[in-house]
């Protein structure tokens, strides 16, 4: 029990298995609700947070297969840190990458647009990617 | 019951705050329901979440509402027959230990 929030946090550990990403969008849906945020910007949290769990899940090669989700309930929104022990990889890099293939296969299209979802839904994303795993930052602020 | 590694837990750590309670017993539901319990059983899940949750808050006499709840989810997906739910309060007492045996569907 050396782990402590603060009474504005909520923190979950999932596993890497199918379906844990929704029970990380559905607890976020329940707080983004009690902080009276609209149902539009409800679902869009949820979908950035499912993409960013994915993202983990696929890619991190992360040893104990978990995934940190911290919600910080702050008064102008709500803050997500998504965090992996993966083996990371560089935003910069693949933003070079998506620019230099266009014309991908349609097939191809449908896959690896998550963080393109994530910036597109949310009002501020930041990501933290090293050798020792990747952190996730994001911010869905109200909207008066 | 032995879990035999972290990959079948989910630990939720929640602040006493109003509707956190709601939080934790939706959480409870979609892994319940990921798991094929019944409605029946998911909705006794979400309950008996929503009931331990209340009871630790009434009763921790916590002065400064700081202490959390910290809740253990074992899903045991491996052999897919139970969930069992520990709730445990910040200085690591635990308070409530709840085990939902899954009704096999024939």
């Amino acid at each position: 029990m050396a782990t402590t929030i603060s009474n504005d946090q909520v923190l979950l550990t999932i596993p890497m298995r199918p379906d844990m990403e929704l029970a990380a969008a559905q607890l976020a849906s329940v707080i983004a609700e009690s902080m009276s945020f609209s149902e539009e910007q409800i679902e869009e949290i949820q979908v950035a947070l499912i993409e960013s769990c994915i993202n983990a899940f696929e890619h991190s090669q992360s040893p104990d297969r978990q995934v940190i989700i911290k919600y910080i309930m702050r008064t102008d929104g709500l803050e997500f840190e998504i965090s992996d022990q993966g083996v990371g990889f560089s935003p910069e890099n693949r933003t070079q990458r998506r620019a230099s293939k266009p014309d991908l296969h349609p097939d191809m299209r449908k896959r690896g647009w998550g963080l393109e979802i994530i910036h597109a839904l949310m009002d501020s994303v930041d990501i933290m990617s090293g050798e020792n795993g990747t952190t996730i930052s994001m911010v869905k602020s109200k909207t008066v | 019951m032995a879990t035999k590694n972290s990959n079948d837990q989910v630990l939720l750590m929640i602040p006493m705050r109003p509707d956190m309670e709601l939080a934790a017993a939706q959480l409870a539901s979609v892994i319940a329901e990921s798991m094929r319990f019944s409605e029946e059983q998911i909705e006794e899940i979400q309950f008996t979440m929503i009931e331990s949750y209340i009871n630790v808050i009434e009763h921790s006499q916590s002065p400064d509402r700081r202490m959390f709840i910290k809740n253990i989810i074992r899903t045991d997906m491996l052999e897919k027959e139970q969930i069992r739910i520990q709730t445990i309060d910040q200085g690591g007492n635990l308070a409530w230990q709840l085990q939902f045996p899954m009704t096999k569907c024939s």
